[in-house]
């Protein structure tokens, strides 16, 4: 897929993380000693977990309320609300109607989830963008996030590698006539479905002795499928895909390289993130991350990174911008934008 | 079929294990270790990438006992010389 949209102008970005912090060092995953190497070889030093009473919707809900705030946005004009997670708080209803409530967006707004992870922003900004109408006044509001890192039960927290955080974000989207151009280019190989996954009770595969748990704690029956990684076939889908899918877009869009002011990539691991950018020929500087602080943060990767170290630039300036999630799925995406002066509250703590 | 330094590619293989592992050798049934753990298994696909634009899948390690499978497995996927 492979698209320019136009007229869409993004009016802003906030993003929410738990206010709870566990610095890698300190938590209870393994020992001291492979504490140590996990941080050298992921770069993760501390991530934010949600409480076990915090959802990834109340992060999404909070984002989403400051920037409506900020914006001043009439929250009566806001046509649609879409939310990519796989997070959410049940299997049913979508998550997005209940943070409709909760925002107290009209019935006149749609609302729905989309099951995508590590590549969902380019999509989002896709979908979103699509869905707002060529007018003046349309508005789209766009949520993503997960709580991948939150454990579901105690039992977890010396086995599960604490290599995910929890966040979300919020972006608001409108139809400006003076816009620049969006190019969105997208991708998927179904091939790869089993590479990271978890698995569901009744479904296919189902699920095993090895990937089931129980517990009953604090009074609450739990029951967890663990999710799974084949760690060493995502790097070599990474290696393979992300730097021909950035190549692609700068050689359609006739952008060279230097006139990018920053490559904005999901963050998986250190190790994957230094193949990128030496692979692209990047400088630390052109991509900045907020893997170290935060972990990694499946879907909000790109907007949390952009609110916590490109803030400034997208307040006070026109930003030439490469974005580039990859993942779950498999499924990758870029989209190439330029975006000129949005509001971007402060990072949200909750 | 072109073959890789020996000596570099068990520098680059005790680089991947942290170190934490001395005198390895082309017999070295380097699953078998109990250094071995999913890190380490990364940090060698990781570097096959880097040092022989070589792509090892978590597949191709299981069916390698020792280092000199392994050697033998990026040597016949090395890229031709340029």
């Amino acid at each position: 897929m492979d698209q320019t949209l136009h007229q869409i102008r993004i009016a802003g970005l906030a993003a929410a993380v738990p206010r709870h912090e566990e610095p890698i060092a300190d938590s209870q995953y393994g020992t001291p000693e492979i504490r140590a190497r996990f941080s050298a070889m992921t770069g993760v030093h501390a991530r934010r977990l949600c409480l076990p009473d915090q959802f990834c919707s109340d992060l999404a809900t909070a984002a989403a309320n400051r920037l409506l705030d900020e914006l001043s946005w009439n929250r009566a004009e806001v046509e649609n609300l879409i939310f990519i997670t796989q997070s959410p708080d049940l299997n049913y209803p979508a998550t997005a109607c209940l943070i409709q409530h909760r925002l107290n967006l009209p019935t006149s707004c749609a609302a729905f989830d989309i099951n995508l992870g590590c590549s969902g922003y380019p999509y989002g900004l896709f979908i979103a963008a699509k869905m707002t109408a060529q007018r003046p006044g349309s508005k789209t509001l766009l949520l993503i996030g997960d709580s991948a890192g939150k454990p579901n039960l105690a039992s977890e927290l010396n086995t599960v590698s604490p290599l995910f955080g929890d966040a979300a974000s919020a972006t608001a989207l409108e139809w400006h006539p003076d816009a620049p151009p969006m190019r969105i280019q997208l991708h998927t190989d179904g091939s790869g479905w089993d590479n990271i996954m978890s698995r569901r009770a009744g479904g296919r595969p189902g699920l095993d002795a090895s990937n089931f748990q129980f517990a009953n704690e604090d009074g609450q029956i739990k029951i967890q499928s663990q999710s799974q990684m084949k760690g060493e076939d995502v790097f070599n889908f990474t290696a393979s895909t992300v730097p021909p899918a950035i190549h692609t877009m700068l050689a359609a869009m006739n952008w060279p390289k230097e006139s990018v002011d920053a490559f904005v990539l999901h963050q998986a691991s250190r190790t994957v993130n230094e193949m990128l950018r030496k692979r692209l020929g990047l400088t630390p500087a052109q991509t900045p991350g907020s893997l170290e602080k935060f972990g990694n943060t499946s879907s909000a990767t790109i907007p949390l990174t952009l609110v916590t170290q490109w803030r400034d630039a997208l307040r006070n300036s026109r930003q030439r911008l490469i974005l580039c999630g990859f993942g779950v799925g498999l499924s990758w995406g870029t989209a190439a934008c330029e975006w000129d002066r949005m509001v971007c509250p402060d990072l949200i703590e909750l | 079929m072109p073959a890789i330094d020996t000596a570099q590619f068990l520098d680059s293989i005790t680089d991947a294990f942290d170190l934490r592992v001395s005198n390895l050798g082309l017999d070295s049934p380097f699953r078998q270790l109990k250094e071995w753990d999913s890190m380490v298994s990364v940090s060698i696909v990781a570097a096959a990438y880097a040092d022989y634009d070589v792509q090892v899948s978590g597949d191709d390690l299981l069916s390698c006992n020792t280092l000199d499978d392994l050697k033998q497995l990026i040597e016949s996927r090395l890229p031709p010389a340029p």
